[in-house]
């Protein structure tokens, strides 16, 4: 009775013209923004959150959802169409979407994909409605060892589902964790890592920060392949909207993958630093992994776009349950949707629900009006979205670099903001040529603050003694999962014979190094 | 012909290796910075850390995780040879000097003038051909932002010695 009052008071308030103009205005900006390969659903939430600065607190993150789930949406339709993902999480939908283009079946391709995120989002929506209420009940028992715990477990997560060796994603945890450190001391006040800067005392800033890693960085690497003369845009005819409905062999082919593509895509939303890239290359390998005919993924199979595409859009929903329920945000949108809040005096957490209820349910209620939003917009446009990739690249590439430069500034005013822009951007470059992943960076840098707090809370409220980190039933479980992510990991180093190999490969080194002496 | 792709990959994966160490090398001495920092900042006791205490182990931690990035490349990457293939980045050079130089002039010509230049250069940079085009683009996106930000979101930016 709860859920049906709250929600109803949330279809209130966002059907209310001014919180539908905020949704409206952010799916729409949104898909603009996804469609822009470089600037990302963290990118584009940073650069338009001046505009929310002069709204009320429901409309300000009424429109940020819309924003996120707008560019995913966005995403999806250029890897289909031209085989670029606007936004990293599509990059998987290339893999299919774009087969099924080249074979003449685009309408199709884009169809399922708007449907499958929307049914996603849908599903997403009643998980959210649902699970909140409970969730903020259960997040009160969250002292500061279970919530260092949690944050230590999201840490070891997004390390071993990240690309490359857990070493090197840790480091990137590590080195996100240090740069949260920068700036006054939260206890203390005594200022680290400043060396004399009045600018850093305030500590460093997330926009330049997510604006340079990957809005900066993403265009120096397309501009390298530029000026080889790769990268070359070919937009095809775009399809008719009748040719956007899929066919009934279409819909039973999908039903299954959108329905586990959800369900995962919002489990996986729901796990700090779960994101919609993991979420849609989970959703893949199980596709793949459950269809009669793997042989053909990589071909054009609708499987390997409603799945995926599903599941991204359910992780989007999911994501907001920690941050609405524990106050701990997942990912770059989240800490910024957290930022946002902060600047109208809310402080998200289990106590939202009860004294926010018009801004918890409203932001609920909004997303499934900005999915509705989303496909009734989206289906007819999508020609017009396609049309923005026919600006040269030449022209692009410096315009996104600009709108890096202006949504940093805007945000404080600030030039130091935009030097810090720069330098990250360089730094995003150079760590992307050498395969670095950086989303581990970024949740270490938002999560840094949480996990020093609670960390040095927990050793004050226990007078130095470790064991208040395996005193409660919560910190067990969770430091028991990590101690399984960890163990597996390592597991499958040594099975993958990586250990051995490096090792060999050292002893050789040091032999002939001591040969040449 | 086996030989020899083996050969091939034998020397991939030294080039991996080696640009590996070079970044684990260069991690190892920036977590021996951040602890050196670290006690500077004080410690203090564990029953009340102090505002060094988490750096620190952060810093051991990074130190540690250095040694292992070391001892075991990630030889399952695709191919870097980043410092191998540093001319690549030659023009991105050319761009961040760019942004370098117009952060430093932001104050003194003023934000419009200045973004204007910027426009101009990247422009240019990224392949425009002609100054016809980058000009009138360069112009555009500076009186978008001065409509936009300036007059309907009331963000100062910073003015030159022309007062705009």
């Amino acid at each position: 009775m709860d859920i049906l009052h709250g929600i109803l008071t949330g279809f209130a308030v966002c059907l209310a013209p001014a919180k539908l103009l905020a949704c409206f205005f952010g799916v729409l900006v949104g898909t603009a923004m996804g469609v822009l390969p470089g600037i990302g659903p963290a990118g584009a939430v940073a650069l338009l959150i001046p505009l929310t600065f002069h709204m009320d607190a429901a409309s300000a993150v009424i429109m940020i959802a819309g924003i996120y789930y707008g560019t995913q949406y966005g995403g999806s339709t250029t890897s289909i169409l031209v085989n670029i993902p606007g936004e990293a999480a599509s990059v998987i939908t290339c893999m299919d979407g774009y087969q099924m283009t080249q074979k003449g079946r685009a309408g199709a391709a884009l169809g399922i994909s708007a449907f499958a995120s929307f049914i996603a989002g849908t599903i997403g929506v009643i998980g959210l409605m649902v699970l909140s209420p409970p969730l903020a009940e259960f997040a009160l028992k969250f002292g500061p060892p279970e919530i260092f715990a949690l944050v230590f477990l999201a840490f070891t997560l997004v390390a071993f589902l990240s690309s490359g060796s857990m070493a090197r994603s840790l480091m990137m945890v590590v080195l996100g964790l240090l740069l949260a450190t920068v700036g006054q001391e939260a206890i203390t006040a005594i200022p680290r890592f400043t060396f004399g800067s009045v600018d850093l005392q305030s500590g460093l800033d997330l926009v330049p920060l997510i604006m340079g890693l990957f809005g900066i960085s993403e265009v120096l690497l397309s501009l390298e392949d530029l000026r080889r003369g790769e990268g070359a845009v070919t937009v095809r005819p775009t399809p008719r909207f009748w040719d956007l409905l899929p066919d009934r062999q279409d819909w039973k082919r999908s039903v299954g993958p959108i329905g586990r593509g959800s369900l995962l895509g919002f489990l996986i939303g729901l796990l700090p630093g779960g994101t919609g890239i993991i979420a849609s290359f989970g959703s893949y390998a199980i596709e793949k992994r459950m269809s009669r005919h793997p042989e053909r993924f990589g071909q054009g199979e609708i499987e390997g776009v409603a799945g995926p595409e599903a599941a991204n859009n359910g992780a989007a929903q999911g994501a907001f349950i920690p941050l609405l329920t524990l106050g701990i945000p997942g990912n770059a949108v989240m800490a910024l949707t957290l930022g946002a809040l902060k600047i109208h005096g809310i402080v998200p957490g289990p106590f939202l629900i009860k004294e926010h209820p018009n801004v918890f349910w409203g932001v609920v209620a909004s997303m499934y009006v900005g999915n509705v939003l989303l496909l009734a917009l989206n289906l007819p446009l999508i020609g017009m979205w396609v049309r923005l990739l026919r600006i040269p690249k030449s022209i692009l590439y410096p315009l996104i670099i600009f709108f890096c430069i202006i949504g940093t500034y805007s945000v404080n005013n600030s030039l130091f903001d935009v030097g810090a822009l720069f330098f990250f951007g360089f730094l995003g470059y150079v760590l992307r040529r050498l395969n670095f992943d950086l989303a581990p960076l970024i949740l270490g840098f938002i999560l840094g603050p949480v996990l020093e707090t609670s960390a040095r809370q927990s050793l004050i409220m226990s007078g130095g003694m470790f064991d208040i980190f395996y005193s409660s039933t919560i910190t067990i479980i969770l430091l028991g999962l990590t101690a399984v992510v960890l163990g597996t990991a390592v597991y499958s180093e040594f099975r993958k014979g990586k250990v051995s190999k490096g090792l060999e490969a050292l002893k050789r080194e040091m032999e002939a190094s001591g040969e040449r002496e | 012909m086996g030989r020899l792709s083996g050969q091939h990959r034998d020397e991939e994966d030294a080039i991996k290796n080696r640009d590996d160490r070079i970044v684990s090398v260069v991690s190892l001495v920036f977590s021996c910075l951040v602890m050196v920092e670290s006690v500077r900042l004080k410690l203090d006791d564990i029953r009340e850390p102090g505002p060094g205490f988490v750096p620190f182990f952060l810093g051991l931690a990074l130190a540690v995780l250095s040694i292992i990035a070391f001892i075991f490349p990630d030889l399952q990457k695709k191919a870097a040879a980043f410092w191998n293939d540093w001319r690549r980045g030659r023009g991105i050079i050319a761009i961040f000097a760019g942004l370098v130089v117009y952060l430093s002039l932001a104050r003194i010509l003023g934000f419009y003038i200045d973004t204007f230049l910027l426009m101009t250069f990247l422009l240019k940079v990224s392949g425009e051909r002609g100054y016809k085009r980058p000009l009138l683009v360069a112009l555009l996106t500076v009186g978008v932002t001065y409509l936009l930000f300036h007059k309907l979101l009331f963000i100062p930016f910073p003015k030159g010695f022309l007062g705009i």
